[in-house]
């Protein structure tokens, strides 16, 4: 695995070759790619936890209709902010949609200048090659003192990795195998489809 | 008296303000729903004040500002309807600039209903004329768009809301009133249908008068009948052509993305020969259409398409339908001069349009429309046109977006629904996100750059 460098990052996105392209839109601003990452904004829209509304989240029992009784999805428009309040949780998306081929993974963490006021942004950082879509961000608040977040600033960042492989598959034909491809928004949890949970639940049964 | 008027209005008044407090609470993702709520909240507060002043005992006046509170009491319904999820912000930020850039004075509230229906609706002048009575000038230039509540985010179908603030256009920019002495029934026409009528009530007055009962004016001068069928016939006329405007303004700004989704839905939902006093036909709309559509040259520039070229040639063969062609149908001939009127008018409406609507960067541009086609194919929202030779990019605009859309949905559905193992109806939404995302994402970029 080598990381990306600027120039790297910026080939990839100008590449003519469809299955080699890394695609980032939209890029606002140029110095959003940086020396080895790029700058993600957050987006419009997030997914509250209505917490009176919660017993206990309980990953086999869950279903799509039953996630969505205890969380909803609000949209703050450019120029609106959002504000998180101490240990706040709330799930948020990127302002850019990604597509990555599939000799590449990346990793997101949030940047320093947010964790510096206490907000945590990414939990689960990885991105697979071939993933499409909106990234989700698990945005929380671990400072005193609520956090106002605007839609479009630049929230997280981005590196890319290139593994040794130097085949590159069509990413569009992996598109039914990952559970959250081709999103626009952030999306609910789906853990309800991990199948061993169930095996696990009653493995002594 | 048992009960007391005064008191039982003066409590509606003191409980819609009560809601009104409610709804304003709520999160809205734009300004205008809580523009509306206190402009509801100045109307209420204006009849509490009147009410003060009104006698226990007349009960006209009590009456009079119960009806205003019950118009109230239905728009609070529809606001509770609106959440931050169900607007098209993707759509609305771009027709708002539409209306800036024609300088338009009304803000839109954009809300769902629970009809299958788009509408318009100019409260301001609605208010206006119910408030006039009680001395009630409007507080703010309002107007308002209802859209199906389950198709808030069915981007591609509510390209028909183009149509709708093109009603606002057609107000403010008196496009139909200008030319309002262009548009004339020809008096032959107009003195056959008018003389079929008199006729017609003739022989009911020689029933009636066997019988020795009396007419009422209506029925026997035979100048008061003509004057209400003229009058009629021409506030229907109006009606239609300030449809046909709408219709031809949308396209402008929309190009096919807008007669695709109008005749989807008008086609799903009513036959193409329905009569009806507000709107015209579907048929006759698309023969508005269709004549824009020559003189844009669509033809051409969507000829690469071939499957969406046959669509739009099926909708064209319904265009050719009249009501001269078809059998039996009632007032065919009043059916017939409206037809014939509004055929003849289109050439006037279109330079009428185009003398008074600022059209630009609404060009359907093949490279641009190709480029953004093969971002959609490949799965990515067609947000920038990429040059790829000079590293360079500029950004698509929401016409690209929405008519690319449209050509990816019907032209290539083979593909598409391949690319989602057969499952015709994930590719449509998928095609529905990618574009709302672009149409957000372009909103975005579009505004920041206008900052800098």
């Amino acid at each position: 695995m080598t990381i990306l460098n600027k120039g790297d990052i910026i080939n990839r996105i100008y590449s003519k070759k469809e299955l080699e392209r890394l695609v980032i839109t939209p890029l606002i601003d140029d110095d959003q790619i940086g020396s080895g990452t790029v700058d993600l904004r957050l987006g419009t829209s997030f997914i509250m936890f209505k917490s009176r509304k919660i017993g206990t989240i309980d990953p086999p029992t869950e279903t799509p209709e039953k996630i969505k009784e205890y969380q909803e999805e609000v949209i703050y428009q450019h120029g609106k902010k959002f504000i998180l309040q101490p240990t706040q949780f709330v799930l948020g998306g990127t302002l850019e949609y990604l597509k990555l081929p599939s000799d590449l993974l990346a990793y997101v963490v949030g940047r320093s200048s947010w964790g510096r006021l206490g907000l945590i942004i990414e939990t689960s950082p990885i991105v697979h090659p071939c993933f499409m879509g909106v990234l989700t961000f698990e945005l929380s608040n671990l400072g005193t003192a609520p956090i106002a977040l605007y839609p479009g600033s630049r929230s997280a960042q981005i590196s890319f990795h290139k593994s040794d492989d130097k085949t590159y598959e069509d990413c569009k034909k992996k598109l039914s195998q990952s559970r959250y491809n081709l999103t626009v928004k952030p999306e609910f949890s789906k853990i309800y489809m991990d199948k061993d949970l169930k095996k696990i639940q009653n493995i002594y049964k | 008296m048992v009960i007391s008027p005064k008191e039982h209005i003066e409590d509606r008044i003191y409980r819609i303000q009560e809601e009104i407090y409610e709804l304003l609470a709520k999160e809205y993702v734009t300004i205008e729903p809580k523009n509306f709520l206190n402009s509801l909240s100045y109307y209420n507060n204006k009849m509490k004040e009147r009410l003060m002043n009104v006698e226990e005992d007349n009960i006209k006046s009590i009456r009079r500002i119960g009806r205003l509170l019950q118009i109230i009491h239905i728009n609070l319904d529809e606001v509770d309807h609106i959440k931050t999820t169900n607007v098209p912000l993707e759509l609305i930020h771009y027709l708002n600039r539409i209306l800036i850039n024609n300088n338009a004075k009304y803000s839109v509230l954009y809300r769902p209903g629970t009809e299958f229906n788009y509408s318009y609706w100019n409260y301001t002048n609605f208010m206006r004329s119910v408030g006039s009575g009680l001395g009630l000038e409007p507080d703010q230039n309002l107007s308002v768009i209802s859209y199906p509540l389950c198709e808030s985010k069915n981007v591609l179908l509510n390209c028909i809301l183009f149509h709708e603030i093109a009603h606002q256009l057609n107000e403010e920019l008196n496009i139909r009133s200008d030319i309002e002495k262009n548009i004339q029934i020809r008096s032959e026409d107009l003195d056959k249908y008018v003389d079929e009528w008199i006729s017609r009530f003739s022989e009911i007055r020689q029933i009636v008068g066997e019988r020795e009962i009396t007419l009422d004016r209506f029925f026997s001068e035979n100048e008061v009948i003509k004057s209400y069928l003229v009058e009629e016939l021409y506030e229907i006329l109006y009606s239609w052509i300030d449809e046909i405007i709408s219709d031809l303004i949308a396209f402008y700004y929309a190009g096919p993305a807008f007669l695709l989704a109008l005749a989807e839905a008008a086609y799903v939902n009513r036959s193409e020969i329905r009569f009806s006093e507000t709107h015209p036909p579907l048929f006759l709309r698309l023969k508005a259409i269709f004549r824009l559509y020559s003189k844009l040259e669509y033809s051409r520039k969507l000829k690469k398409y071939r499957t969406i070229t046959k669509l739009i040639a099926y909708y064209k063969n319904i265009s050719r339908s009249s009501y001269e062609k078809i059998g039996n149908i009632p007032d065919k001939e009043r059916n017939i001069i409206l037809e014939r009127t509004v055929i003849k008018v289109i050439p006037i409406l279109i330079s009428a349009i185009e003398n008074k609507i600022k059209l630009s960067k609404t060009t359907f541009i093949k490279s641009h429309i190709e480029s953004a086609v093969n971002s959609y194919m490949n799965l990515i929202p067609p947000v920038e046109l990429i040059n790829y030779d000079l590293k360079s990019k500029r950004i698509h605009d929401p016409f690209t977006i929405l008519n690319s859309a449209w050509i990816v949905k019907e032209n290539y559905k083979t593909k598409t629904h391949s690319m989602f193992g057969g499952n015709k109806q994930k590719a449509r939404i998928s095609i529905n996100q990618l574009t709302c995302k672009a149409l957000e994402s372009n909103d975005f970029l579009y505004r920041m750059e206008e900052k800098d």
